[in-house]
Parts: structure tokens; C-alpha cells; sequence
């Protein structure tokens, strides 16, 4: 049983990584042997799975899925680009801030999905190289996506499993994550400052942009933000409320079914991709089985001993590990696999705060995906896109710029982290705020300085 | 003689490349130009995204595809080539091989491949010029870099 159990967990892994059967196949094929073969009955089954992350999906997928139709991303994009006056530098910083904060309540892929058109559509009227704008929205989308409960899968399970709620992830990680954005956005344009470069008659051109016309259907528009607010709302005080947060995603989900399309939810309904459903309905399986085995403890009980269970150098393992296997492999498997691990790290024995391996987890996981063009799905996604459009953006020309920013987040992060464990509270908050603040304020000069040489150049050149 | 010369177009460099030579050797022999592009999106970005999600990404694409062919459909047309131009949601190296036979090209000119090993391996990004190469039933005139 324990070797079958650990077979089935290993091989599924590597056929997900190989991608040579689509992810969910290999993860539903794999719980169908766990269970054909009685490694999981089927009340272990019912058991295993996470259905609080499952409606949540669930029900984010289909606020969302309505939402994107009314065309309020693009216009808050078209906003973006205006309100930086058609400067390259200050639109790429723009849309990137639009991204992060976007991601943070939407899922990152259909950020990108409604941004990076957008963007080309910019880009070709500044005549200007788009890659560095993709790359900056590939990877606000991430950073952003860190910062709520909802923004990235990670989250969406780390919350389920342990109960920590909306504002838990607000509090503990939305200041460092502002942090890590400003940072990374600074790096990338210092990186980019040459593409970014344009002439003053076409910045004046994106300024005979209308946004209004992004609008496809402002009734819609008015019922998405209300039940968004709502929703919001909703997430704020769950926790205080004791409420589970999927209860939140799907009673605005089924409010804004009932607002926007009493008739027939048949094509609402579509924007939940079940795909991922499924996927990780199989993955809660298979982590599992290994975990029913004693897998997960046997584990659990050697990162102790290596650790000497103390918690912060537990925590730098989690880290690093999550940054780095989640650069190069899906996140979603990776944390499904951690939680349990860390959960029994807890009950075995791991003194103090527990939460900071969680945050560990969460901050790695998620900000790994960064790495490399395949680390996430929206890197992914855009990549297709920009590929489609022939702008090739290639493996290592993503990875030279994008792994070494994620190194230096990653990096942010430890250090915040360490800090956690010693002052956790208001202070650590405010103070990382404050930090978050003074680097905005340092970076607006420079920012100036780079934005005033992106037309300087091209005019003197083309004199 | 080659009259009927089909131009595959992926709006990079080579195929800008590809568009340039159509025109030297379509003037050459009083051809025409056809240029071709697949909105097809990759398969890779399915894995993550819904059917609807793909749709609205292939209509955004083929709108965009539309304006940027009609573009050289006119600048072709200004030298004196007859031209048109199609756009089709099937893989690209399908598209081109089976267009190609369908209306009876005389020559297909493509670009090379734009992706390495890594793409390959990671992203399941095939060489199209190189499929094309292998099924065409017709010549094939590969732009290298």
C-alpha cells in the first residue's frame, strides 16, 4: 500500500510535468488507481477533498467569467495608458500596477487575457517593442495575484485548509508584496529603458484613445460592480463572521446569475473551466493517499529533525524550495503537497507560530512562478499570445530578465519573513508600509529621470 | 512557370521577409500573392484557459490579422501583383499545406522555425516551416534569418 501509494503519486507527478497528458487526465487517472485500489475508500475520497477551495473556484470563475464581458479591465487599462500621458516607461509601469491590482482579486490568467490586447494594441500605436510591457504584466499579474486569499490557487488552498481568511492575507502579505512590486518594477524598467523609447507625436496619439468605447454593456457593467462589491465585502468579514469563504464566492455568484441573466445560465456557466475543477479534485486525491499511508509524516517528521524544528529555518526551506520548484514545475500540485506536510510539521512539534511557514509557503509558491515562461499559467497565456501576434518571446530571453527579479523578490521576502517571526503585528505592518511608501517616493525621480530620456532619445536620434 | 504563390504570415520578421521575396518573384513571372495566417491559438494555452476564453482570443486575433494583411494586400497591389488574403482557425502547418492544395499553389514561401530546443520541449512549439517542408505538395521557399 505505502509503495503503490507513493508510485502512483511519483508517476502522476511526472506525467503532469511532462505534459504529455493533460494535467487533469493524469490527475484523475491517478486517483482512479488510488482508489481501484483501495488505497482510498470512497468516504476518504469525500474526505480528501478540499471542497471549500472547489467552490471557490467555482464561484470566482463564474463572477469573473460575467465580469470580463463588460469590458471594465480594458477600460481601466486604456485609463492607465492615458493618465501616463503616452509615455512608454510610465505606461509600462501603469499597466503593471493595473495588472497587480487586478490579479489580486481576479485570477491572473484572465487579468492577463483582458490586459495584454490591450497592451498590443498600445504598444503598435507608440511603435514601441511590447516584450518588456508582456514581461512586466506577466509578472505583476503574479505579485499581485500574492496578495489576497482569491488572487492565486496557492492561496485560494493554503486559506481553505487552515482557516486563515481574507484579511489574514491582506494583513500578513499585501505590504510586502507592494514591496516586491515596486522593486521588480523599478529592475525591469532600469532593464527595458532602451526599447522603451518613442517620438512626442505618437504619445499624443494615445491620448485620442477612448476609453468609454471599452465598454461593451454598462448595465452589466453597474450589476458586476455591485455583486464585486459585495463579494469583496463579503471576503473582508468572513473570518469575523465565521463563515467559509466559498459561501462568499458562490452566493455572488448565484446573486449575479440571478441579476444578469435570469433566462438561461447555460452560457454564464461556461466560464467555470472544468478542467480545473477536476484537476484539482484528482490532486486533493492523490496528496491523499500518500498522506493516509504516512507518507506525508514520515516526511514531516525528517524536515523536523534536519530543522531541529525550529521555525525559522524550517520557514527558509519552505521558501526557497516552493521559489525554486515552482519556477520550473505547476504550483498547484506542489502546494497541494505542502499543506498537508506543513499541517503535520505543526501537530508534530514544530515550536512557535506556525503561520509563518504558511506565509513561507504562499510567498514562494506563488511569487516562484515568476521564473520562467512555464512556471505559471499566465506566463503561459501570454506567451500563446504574444507568439500568435508573432512576437516571439523565447524561454531564455523571459528567463535572463525574469529569474533573477523573482531571486531578488524571493529575497524580499526573506528578510520580511525574518522579521515576521520576531515582531508580527501592527508594527511589522506599518513599518512595511512605511518601507513600501519611502521606496515609491525614491523610485519617482528615477522613474522621472528614465521617463524624460524615453522621448529625449528618439528625438535626438531621429535629428 | 509560378503564377499562384501562397505567403505564410505570422507577422514576424521572417515573414515580413517572406512577403518581400513574394513580391520579387511574383513580379518576375506576373503572378499573384496570397497571404495566409491561423488564429489558432497554441495548444499549450488550452490547458488553462475556457473554449470562450479561446474564442474571444481568436476573434481579437483574426480582427487584428484582418487589418494587418489588408495593410500589405494594398502595398502588393500597389506594385501591380494581384493579391488577397486568408485567414483560416486551423494549426498553422495544417492550414498551409492543405490551402495550399486546395487552390492549386505553385510555391509556398515560409519563414524558418522562430523557436529553439527549450520551446520545443517545454511549450510543445513544433516547427511549422519544417512540417510544411515535410507535407506540401508543392515547392517550398524557406526564409532563413
Amino acid at each position: 500500500m505505502y509503495l503503490f501509494a507513493i508510485a502512483v503519486f511519483l508517476l502522476t507527478y511526472a506525467v503532469i510535468v511532462s505534459e504529455k497528458v493533460h494535467r487533469t487526465i493524469a490527475a484523475l487517472l491517478g486517483a482512479g488507481l488510488l482508489a481501484l485500489s483501495g488505497v482510498l475508500s470512497v468516504e476518504d475520497a469525500i474526505h480528501y477533498i478540499d471542497w471549500n477551495t472547489l467552490g471557490l473556484l467555482i464561484g470566482m470563475m463564474i463572477i469573473v467569467g460575467i465580469t470580463r464581458n463588460t469590458g471594465v479591465f480594458e477600460y481601466m487599462a486604456v485609463k492607465a495608458a492615458k493618465s501616463a500621458q503616452g509615455n512608454p516607461i510610465k505606461i509600462m509601469m501603469a499597466m503593471a500596477a493595473v495588472t497587480a491590482v487586478t490579479s489580486a482579486f481576479l485570477d491572473n490568467v484572465t487579468t492577463v487575457l483582458l490586459i495584454v490586447p490591450v497592451t498590443l494594441a498600445i504598444t503598435r500605436q507608440l511603435k514601441v517593442n511590447p516584450v518588456p510591457f508582456l514581461i512586466a504584466e506577466i509578472i505583476a499579474s503574479n505579485i499581485g495575484g500574492t496578495a489576497t486569499l482569491i488572487g492565486d490557487p496557492p492561496n485560494i488552498m493554503i486559506g481553505s485548509s487552515t482557516g486563515l481568511g481574507f484579511m489574514d492575507f491582506v494583513v500578513n502579505l499585501a505590504p510586502v508584496i507592494i514591496i516586491v512590486h515596486i522593486v521588480t518594477i523599478v529592475i525591469l524598467t532600469l532593464i527595458y529603458r532602451k526599447h522603451l523609447t518613442t517620438t512626442p507625436e505618437l504619445q499624443k496619439s494615445i491620448m485620442t484613445m477612448d476609453e468609454k468605447q471599452e465598454i461593451k454593456d454598462s448595465h452589466l457593467l453597474k450589476q458586476c460592480l455591485i455583486v464585486l462589491a459585495l463579494t469583496i465585502l463579503g471576503f473582508i468579514i468572513h473570518q469575523y463572521i465565521h463563515m467559509e469563504s466559498s459561501v462568499i464566492a458562490l452566493s455572488g455568484a448565484s446573486l449575479l446569475l440571478l441579476l444578469s441573466c435570469r433566462e438561461d445560465p447555460e452560457q454564464a456557466l461556461h466560464a467555470v473551466e472544468w478542467p480545473v475543477i477536476f484537476f484539482f479534485t484528482g490532486l486533493f486525491l492523490i496528496v491523499g493517499g500518500i498522506e493516509k499511508v504516512g507518507v506525508i509524516e514520515a516526511i514531516a517528521r525528517f524536515t523536523i529533525d534536519i530543522t531541529n524544528g525550529l521555525l525559522v529555518p524550517a520557514s527558509m526551506l519552505i521558501l526557497w524550495i516552493s521559489a525554486i520548484a515552482s519556477a520550473f514545475i505547476d504550483n498547484i500540485p506542489f502546494v497541494a503537497t505542502m499543506i498537508p506536510l506543513i499541517k503535520d510539521m505543526g501537530r508534530l512539534g514544530m515550536s512557535g507560530d506556525i503561520n509563518l511557514l504558511w506565509w513561507a509557503l504562499s510567498l514562494g509558491a506563488c511569487l516562484g512562478g515568476n521564473g520562467t515562461i512555464i512556471g505559471a499559467s499566465a506566463n503561459v497565456v501570454v506567451c500563446g499570445m504574444a507568439e500568435k501576434r508573432g512576437i516571439p518571446i523565447t524561454f531564455i530571453s523571459y528567463m535572463k530578465v525574469a529569474f533573477p527579479t523573482m531571486l531578488v523578490s524571493i529575497i524580499i521576502c526573506m528578510v520580511y519573513l525574518l522579521f515576521w517571526y520576531q515582531y508580527h503585528g501592527w508594527g511589522l505592518i506599518i513599518g512595511t508600509l512605511v518601507i513600501g511608501a519611502i521606496l515609491y517616493v525614491i523610485s519617482i525621480p528615477l522613474n522621472n529621470f528614465l521617463s524624460k530620456n524615453a522621448t529625449a532619445q528618439k528625438t535626438s536620434s531621429k535629428a | 512557370m509560378i503564377k499562384k504563390i501562397l505567403v505564410a504570415y505570422d507577422n514576424g520578421d521572417k515573414a515580413k521577409k517572406a512577403v518581400e521575396n513574394a513580391i520579387e518573384i511574383a513580379k518576375g513571372s506576373n503572378g499573384e500573392i496570397c497571404l495566409l495566417s491561423s488564429v489558432k491559438m497554441p495548444s499549450f494555452i488550452t490547458t488553462v484557459t475556457t473554449p470562450d476564453m479561446i474564442n474571444d482570443l481568436q476573434e481579437d486575433t483574426r480582427k487584428y490579422f484582418t487589418e494587418v494583411l489588408k495593410e500589405y494586400e494594398g502595398k502588393i497591389a500597389g506594385e501591380g501583383i494581384k493579391a488577397s488574403f486568408v485567414i483560416l482557425d486551423e494549426s498553422p502547418g495544417k492550414a498551409i499545406v492543405r490551402y495550399a492544395e486546395k487552390e492549386n499553389f505553385d510555391l509556398i514561401i515560409i519563414g524558418s522555425a522562430n523557436r529553439g530546443t527549450a520551446e520545443r520541449i517545454f511549450l510543445g512549439l513544433g516547427s511549422v516551416s519544417n512540417y510544411v517542408l515535410q507535407h506540401a505538395k508543392c515547392p517550398v521557399l524557406i526564409i532563413k534569418g
